[in-house]
């Protein structure tokens, strides 16, 4: 599903000393079944900017479309038509077993329940979660890397058109971090299903994104391919952002050797590159 | 043999109210940590390296062994009051830990309950201020500030009680790499000024230099020795399972194709050692 931002801008509590501008003049257009990320400093704007996009929040001015149809406070977007995991959505976990916690949107969708059953296998499995072995135990019980996958497979389980994720690997660890972008990688591949991601490590969108777009003090100050914006230190740096990890290793290479090393947007890419400047020599 | 600042004996932790294996959070932990050391912690979730970080200012008492902060036990509550002028704390999420509603009251506040005069209060709110770059926001109201802003007010707050101790859980968690790196060269000051600083991250680029680092899993000490010896082991990486800065990362995938390069644990580090190899 295509979902568009016209001209939006948002201001918290607006018409009081304490009237605060989030964001400004916003124009973005989501392209069904692309995997978008949208990065920016801290306090920059991007989770409101989410959360308009998911239609939860209504801008003070712009429109917001989703599809054909335009959201707005009286116009809704349809249940389950878009799936938004809020910043540590294992906060929002609540039901006694795994099973009925990600059951609980389909049920309420009024799904029959082989229909109902379906879905929450599909959504676990698509998160790596074993519905065999884990369906009936507490949410509680199990580890964050773990409740973050459960709840996450409870916003899949609607079978979303459109999947808005915040910061969707905070406090993981590494391993679970890896696992999780590449679960979702495969999932927009698979179901085709649109994505959009705010995130601020860049190593991480860089493994995600096909196209990028970057907020900074509420206005979208760059927008393009991935490989084109996060190669981009000199920008990157203007919005307090670091490139990733390899393009940052390829430009203190080009530094050391006096000659210019293309950067590198994978670790196989960087291994690649080292590879032809220790040619011959090992 | 001087006392250690921090000394865990075959200590256990067991959470109340929580059945099967779960509720074995720690066990078997011995860690000597002495006055002036910078110790790295990690591990993977659930490894039990908060509940550890909780265990050494008495938030949490041992179900099993004992922990002394300077020579006191935490088991004995008429101890507390001295651990925790000892040991100070500051945990990932700043919303959580601001007390105040100006930035000088929440520092001012730790300082105030020690029952210090309102001079010396004074003194230690604006040299603390001062030191983490927060003396133009004294008035502000904490939650109008960013997160960088708001972790130095909580650290500020905390150091203002001139702690011998800082535990540090995770603390750049909500920061962008901007002020995780500004947030970090505040720590490095503050350790070579002399304070203990025990240092939780996930991200081990930020322990990749640290002199001690100390690694847990399943609730046990897997790891204790310098990251040098830790990144390269690729049996112990998958045991605990972390994985290692992103230099380490590269040097093993040239490794893996037959080129070998001098380990490295940082970038600049590794293109050092790439240069030295590519000119022999």
């Amino acid at each position: 599903m295509r979902l568009e931002l016209e001209n939006v801008s948002m201001v918290y509590q607006s018409g009081t000393p304490f009237s605060a501008r989030a964001l400004e003049d916003v124009s973005l257009t989501v392209e069904p079944g692309e995997r978008l990320a949208v990065a920016g400093p801290v306090g920059s704007g991007k989770s409101t900017l989410l959360a308009i996009l998911a239609g939860v929040e209504t801008p003070t001015s712009g429109r917001v479309i989703h599809g054909t149809r335009e959201i707005s406070r009286r116009q809704t977007p349809p249940p389950g038509s878009i799936g938004l995991a809020f910043q540590s959505p294992e906060n929002c976990l609540f039901e006694k077993t795994v099973y009925s916690d990600v059951s609980f949107a389909p049920r309420r969708q009024g799904l029959d329940g082989l229909e109902v059953r379906r879905r929450v296998e599909n959504a676990l499995a698509a998160v790596g979660v074993d519905p065999a072995s884990m369906s009936q135990r507490s949410p509680f019980s199990l580890s964050i890397g773990e409740q973050r996958r459960v709840a996450l497979a409870g916003v899949l389980a609607m079978e979303p058109r459109a999947l808005l994720l915040d910061e969707p690997t905070a406090y993981l660890d590494p391993a679970a971090r890896r696992d999780l972008i590449r679960q979702l990688v495969e999932l927009n591949e698979q179901t085709g299903v649109t994505m959009v991601m705010v995130g601020h490590d860049m190593d991480e969108l860089a493994r995600f994104a096909g196209r990028l777009v970057i907020i900074d003090g509420g206005r979208k100050v760059a927008e393009g391919r991935a490989e084109i914006i996060l190669t981009d230190s000199a920008l990157l740096a203007r919005h307090s952002l670091d490139p990733p990890g390899t393009v940052e290793f390829c430009s203190l290479l080009s530094a050391a050797m006096g000659d210019q090393v293309a950067p590198a947007l994978s670790e196989e890419q960087a291994i690649e590159t080292l590879m032809q400047i220790m040619e011959g020599k090992c | 043999m001087s006392t250690p600042i921090i000394h865990l004996n075959n200590v256990g932790y067991r959470y109340p109210h929580v059945t099967g294996a779960e509720a074995l959070a720690l066990s078997g932990i011995d860690l000597r940590i002495e006055e002036g050391e910078f110790v790295g912690l990690v591990g993977a979730n659930g490894s039990g390296k908060s509940t550890l970080a909780r265990l050494l200012n008495g938030l949490l008492l041992p179900t099993a062994g004992e922990v002394r902060v300077g020579g006191l036990a935490t088991a004995d509550a008429a101890n507390l009051d001295n651990i925790r002028e000892t040991v100070g704390m500051v945990f990932q999420n700043p919303d959580s830990q601001i007390v105040a509603t100006s930035v000088e009251d929440d520092i001012a506040f730790g300082p105030e309950n020690l029952g210090l005069p309102a001079d010396e209060v004074e003194a230690r709110v604006e040299e603390a201020a001062r030191r983490f770059g927060i003396e133009r926001l004294r008035q502000s109201e904490p939650h109008w500030l960013s997160g960088g802003q708001k972790q130095r007010t909580v650290l500020a707050g905390v150091v203002a009680l001139r702690p011998r101790v800082l535990v540090l859980d995770e603390p750049t968690s909500m920061l962008d790499p901007r002020s995780q790196r500004r947030f970090r060269e505040f720590i490095d000051e503050l350790w070579r000024g002399g304070t203990t600083i025990i240092y939780i991250t996930q991200l081990m680029e930020e322990i990749a230099t640290a002199p001690r680092l100390v690694v847990m899993a399943g609730g046990r000490i897997a790891f204790d020795g310098v990251p040098a010896e830790f990144f390269p082991d690729r049996d112990l990486l998958d045991a605990t399972g972390l994985e290692p800065p992103l230099a380490a990362r590269l040097a093993a995938g040239l490794a893996a194709r037959g080129c070998q390069v001098r380990p490295a644990l940082t970038l600049p580090e590794l293109v050092a050692n790439v240069r030295a190899g590519s000119q022999t």
